[in-house]
């Protein structure tokens, strides 16, 4: 154990905190380090891959002797099983083997019944419709208010469909809290089912080898948990070492891509049976129906604040369905602002749907939504700023720079109308140039994160002979460019002069462990494990020239950068390539490979998470109800930046996908059937380009300092407060206050008529 | 899909011969909605007639006093041509505004005109055949139907024509040129289209009849504005294609036309006769907008469409008038 003294923070707010390290590990990165590689801006490593077409995802592999697999899945909203017939099926063109779930009953449209596999795909899926299975169909529920009355079909025969979560908070007083308040705000807020829809469906291509072992190529967010997924099943005994898994690139994933799920069992299972190599991909219905969803929410929420702008009172009561499956929660309101009395209350219901399955930062953007509008709603109720009442109340020394950074961007002062709906610059300031019958308006809302990653991850750096260095992690980059945040790392620490320098292989269960991608934590759990293993590789590198006789400084720091190595020849001092320093130690290589350690106890700057705002400015048609997001302005925070461009990257899809879910994406579902209307890409709207805003994504570095890199996941928090801002931004721009997503112009204009809603609602 | 049968003639001679007999070929233009159909599986025919290799139903013809656009014109190329753009502006742009560049580039005159509703009740194989597929009901009208009619929602079908071009050519009284075996009749493009009693078809030709051409008399101001919630990628929730010959700053024999909110695209005459003989002004438009949405009888969910569709009538009629405030 060493001690070190770190600066942390952020110029304008530093501290001094002294860390214990644990043996061999580098001094973690803070304000005094002078990066050179990590922080700039880099291009994807991959990139060159992927925009050539050259990256192979799952969907693409392709191998000898490879049949196509489909999946029967129920037409019916809830069912009995009474037979399933496979005989034509196994007797239809090029089919090789076939087989039921075995289910007794379906209970959700989607809901997997039987599997094949044929030579081609359109044998196969020709093949699929020659199964007959005999249902009785019986009655369904789809909708979470109906689900909770007593009259509801139970979604499971011997559950109740309402699930009281134990995820609930309490402190203070909340009753006395809101019988004092200055002013109370009671409203409901409404939020739908979105579903993942990455551009990749779920699946799997599955070998086995001849030595009874299986490869499997998995579009997927967790390598290692689909063997785990696999290696359990009791079709077949395999040990983790007798299971591969590849995923060398991964086209998206949102939380729920990471066991190998019916379709990857299936696959293992028809290749087993058919004793070839099987492609089994969802189809994009499938993946609607049955790979997962975010559950909508109706949260009954009360807020109160004193005439001093002080929030005191928070409580919310909230419900939503995940179908099949529970976790229709939303997050604690009381965790963003000083709020001394809070209290939440909330039920998952089941209903007769696909499952819910993790979604970029669960119940987060439910949540937001609801909160962040509440605390605009409550600095309308004293008249005040609702940024300035944020300011008031957040306790983020993060987020109250960047409120402040936000708000200059947008022209928060400019463009904030203090007369909502007016078309006015507000207080009889003359009108700004509308065009017909539009109005604009902004507003604004907070994201909190974790994302502090952790242990469970082992990186392997090794440098070749000839000087090429290679990182290998079995851990997955699912777009997100964790390839190039770990070139980045290695790069820095060996003085390389870039990413490109280093070549990274991910995505192989026969590579060392890595975490699956989720809670935003495969970079920030496997870059501080890259960096001590570079560390190592370069303390031994170092040894070896010094033991070759090179005279060298005694330590490496600031003798080795930009690609070239410091050494003292008989000429003098020079700077020489890496690749031949390393010929010069007369070594074949060096390699290292480290564990991630711990976060240090104590350290660290971010006990609230990481901290981010957006500013959204929006366009109304008051005539059409359409809304366009002109500009949003995302302010987010991560700790060390690694790879700025990446980074970006991130933010923007992030604020991309809130705004989908902001204005357009809604799983729409028919009562009676049960049925998913709008299981494709043409009903089920995502946003196009032309419907996305000018995002401005503005990085807010901090030394964080929990372990050697001190970097925070990006992968959620930019997608939380998207849809709240943009819900603030409508109000500020019409007067009417829109509490329920997607923002669609039936909504809207029903908002703006008052009560000309639709006669009946549900989802 | 289902493996079938790919006939592709080289002339309409040979096309309108395959499409006599018992069990015809379904006709293939651009296939952008018939193949949709069949991956869905709601249709399976057992052979195909692709017309793309015939070459005399392409191009777009200019005389003094017509425009002749051949069925395979592709949506990109009518809203490209110099002179659609000037002749009949509506049509340019409902074939400019619709889906995206890569469908546009490939889509047809004819299929366009000739696709089948948008309905996601008839759209799913996973539903029992509902009205339009020759089953007993009709699923939309006590079910989901944000996307379904407000005009003629009595009748037992309330799906919606889906396509753009459609009110655009009923509303520069365009005509079709159809061929039966060696026969060209040319009736007027309302005729092509049904409504809502006829619940199986979105259009009128027989199975032996080919849809060759349409023509567009010559001398009318127009202007076409529909509404779709993506700015691109999507259908129309409500669309107006609005025509009137132009008289001393008079409106004369005006046409306003709705789509996608009928089983076909619906005139509305009585905003017709409004505007009929008058000056436009911005007042007036919103009186004839007005006009041209009474009688909607929307259902449970798209009360909605009545005042997009009222927006975009006074945009079209503004637009067509040169006096346009912005979209």
């Amino acid at each position: 154990m060493s001690e070190e003294k770190l600066v942390l923070g952020f110029e304008g707010h530093t501290v001094e905190k002294t860390v214990k390290l644990p043996e061999g590990e580098p001094r973690p990165w803070d304000l005094t380090s002078k990066l050179e590689v990590v922080g700039k801006h880099h291009p994807r490593v991959d990139g060159l891959l992927k925009a050539t077409g050259k990256a192979r995802y799952t969907h693409d592999v392709r191998l000898p002797g490879m049949l196509w697999g489909v999946l029967l899945r129920s037409p019916h909203g809830a069912a009995r099983v009474k037979s399933v017939d496979l005989t034509k099926a196994l007797a239809s063109p090029g089919v090789k083997a076939a087989f039921s779930l075995e289910k007794s009953e379906v209970r959700f449209h989607g809901d997997e019944v039987a599997a094949l596999c044929a030579e081609t795909l359109d044998q196969a899926r020709e093949a699929v419709r020659a199964i007959k299975v005999d249902y009785e169909v019986v009655p369904c529920v789809v909708d979470a208010t109906d689900a909770r009355k007593e009259d509801a079909p139970r979604v499971f025969a011997k559950r109740e469909n309402i699930l009281t979560s134990p995820m609930s908070q309490k402190r203070g007083d909340p009753a006395a809290a809101l019988s004092s308040a200055d002013k109370v705000v009671k409203a409901t807020y409404r939020t739908q089912v979105q579903t993942h829809s990455a551009l990749e469906t779920h699946g799997v291509v599955a070998r086995w080898e001849d030595d009874g072992s299986l490869t499997c190529y998995a579009s997927t967010q967790g390598t290692f948990s689909v063997r785990d997924g696999l290696t359990a099943q009791k079709l077949w005994k395999l040990k983790a070492s007798e299971c591969r898994v590849i995923a060398e690139h991964v086209g998206g994933g949102f939380g729920a891509k990471f066991g190998p799920g019916v379709e990857g069992v299936a696959a293992a299972r028809l290749a087993k049976e058919a004793k070839a190599p099987v492609w089994l991909m969802v189809d994009r219905k499938g993946e609607h129906l049955s790979c997962g969803n975010r559950p909508d929410s109706v949260q009954e929420m009360q807020g109160g604040i004193t005439t001093d702008w002080k929030l005191t009172v928070l409580t919310v009561s909230s419900y939503g369905t995940g179908g099949v499956a529970a976790g229709a929660g939303v997050y604690n309101p009381g965790d963003y602002y000083k709020v001394p009395n809070v209290e939440k209350r909330e039920e998952s219901v089941f209903t007769n749907a696909g499952g819910a399955r993790a979604f970029r930062a669960p119940g987060h953007p439910q949540g937001c939504f609801a909160l962040e509008q509440m605390v605009d709603e409550l600095a309308d109720a004293i008249g005040m700023d609702p940024l300035e009442v944020r300011l008031k109340n957040d306790p983020s020394v993060v987020r109250q720079e960047e409120w402040k950074i936000g708000a200059e961007r947008i022209g928060w002062k400019e463009k904030r109308n203090k007369t909502p709906g007016r078309g006015a610059g507000g207080d009889g300031a003359p009108p700004r140039p509308y065009a017909g019958t539009v109005l604009r308006g902004v507003g604004c809302a907070a994201a909190r994160w974790g994302g502090h990653g952790g242990p469970g991850a082992t990186v392997l750096v090794k440098v070749d002979e000839d000087g090429s260095v290679e990182v290998r992690s079995g851990a997955q980059d699912i777009g997100t460019g964790t390839r190039t945040v770990l070139a980045a790392i290695v790069a820095e620490e060996l003085g390389l002069e870039g990413p490109e320098a280093v070549k990274v292989f991910l995505g192989d269960t026969r590579d060392p462990v890595g975490p699956g991608s989720g809670g935003s934590r495969t970079a920030s759990s496997i870059a501080p494990a890259a960096r001590s293993a570079a560390a190592q590789v370069k303390d031994a590198f170092w040894a070896a020239l010094k033991k070759a006789l090179m005279k060298v400084a005694d330590s490496p720091e600031g003798q080795m950068k930009g690609g070239k190595v410091l050494l003292d020849l008989n000429s003098g001092p020079k700077w020489i390539p890496f690749a031949e320093a390393v010929k010069k130690t007369g070594k074949k290589g060096f390699q290292a490979s480290a564990d991630r350690q711990d976060n240090y106890k104590g350290a660290g700057f971010h006990e609230q998470g990481v901290a981010g705002c957006q500013f959204a400015e929006v366009e109304v048609d008051l005539e059409t109800g359409k809304i366009r997001v002109l500009r949003v302005v995302a302010v987010q925070d991560m700790g060390t930046i690694v790879d700025a461009l990446t980074a970006e990257s991130q933010v923007i899809g992030a604020v991309i996908q809130g705004v989908s879910y902001a204005l357009f994406e809604e799983r729409i579902m028919d009562r009676r059937s049960g049925r998913m209307l709008n299981a494709d890409f043409l009903h089920y709207k995502i946003a196009a380009p032309a419907d996305c805003p000018e995002i401005v994504p503005i990085l807010f570095p901090v030394a964080a300092g929990m372990n050697n890199v001190g970097l925070l996941g990006l992968g959620e928090p930019p997608t939380i407060p998207t849809a709240a801002a943009i819900a603030n931004a409508f109000a500020n721009a019409t007067g009417v206050r829109l509490r329920e997503i997607p923002m669609t112009p039936a909504r809207v204009l029903a908002a703006l008529e008052g009560s000309a809603k639709p006669k009946k609602e549900w989802r | 899909m289902n493996a079938f049968d790919l006939l592709r003639p080289r002339d309409i001679e040979t096309a309108t011969k395959a499409l006599k007999g018992e069990s015809p070929p379904v006709v293939k233009a651009g296939g952008m909605d018939l193949l949709d159909r069949m991956k869905e599986g709601i249709d399976r025919p057992a052979a195909l007639l692709d017309i793309q290799k015939i070459d005399s139903l392409r191009g777009i013809d200019a005389t003094q006093s017509s425009l002749t656009i051949g069925a395979l014109a592709t949506l990109a190329e009518i809203a490209a041509s110099e002179a659609v753009r000037k002749q009949a502006r509506a049509l340019a742009e409902a074939a400019g505004e619709a889906a995206t560049p890569q469908v546009r580039s490939v889509a047809t005159l004819g299929g366009n005109l000739l696709q089948r509703s948008r309905c996601w009740y008839y759209r799913s194989s996973d539903f029992e055949p509902c009205l339009k597929r020759g089953g007993k009901e009709c699923f939309a009208k006590e079910g989901r139907n944000k996307i379904h009619a407000i005009f003629g929602t009595e009748a037992p079908c309330v799906a919606v024509h889906p396509s753009s071009l459609a009110p655009a050519l009923v509303a520069l009284d365009a005509t079709v040129g159809v061929v039966r075996e060696k026969t060209l009749v040319t009736k007027p493009i309302a005729d092509v289209f049904v409504d809502g009693t006829t619940c199986d078809r979105d259009h009128a030709l027989a199975p032996d009849e080919l849809l060759a051409s349409v023509s567009i008399p010559l001398g009318r101001r127009s202007a076409y504005r529909e509404f779709q919630e993506r700015a691109t990628y999507d259908w129309a929730l409500a669309s107006c294609a609005v025509s009137f010959v132009w008289r001393d700053g008079v409106c004369a024999e005006p046409r306003i036309v709705l789509g996608a909110v009928a089983h076909r695209p619906v005139r509305r005459e009585a905003a017709e006769a409004h505007l009929a003989g008058k000056k436009l002004t911005p007042e007036l438009a919103r009186e004839v907008a007005a006009k041209a949405l009474e009688g909607a009888k929307p259902l449970a969910e798209n009360g909605y469409k009545i005042q997009i569709a009222r927006a975009l009538v006074m945009r079209a009629l503004l637009a067509a008038a040169g006096m346009e405030a912005g979209k």
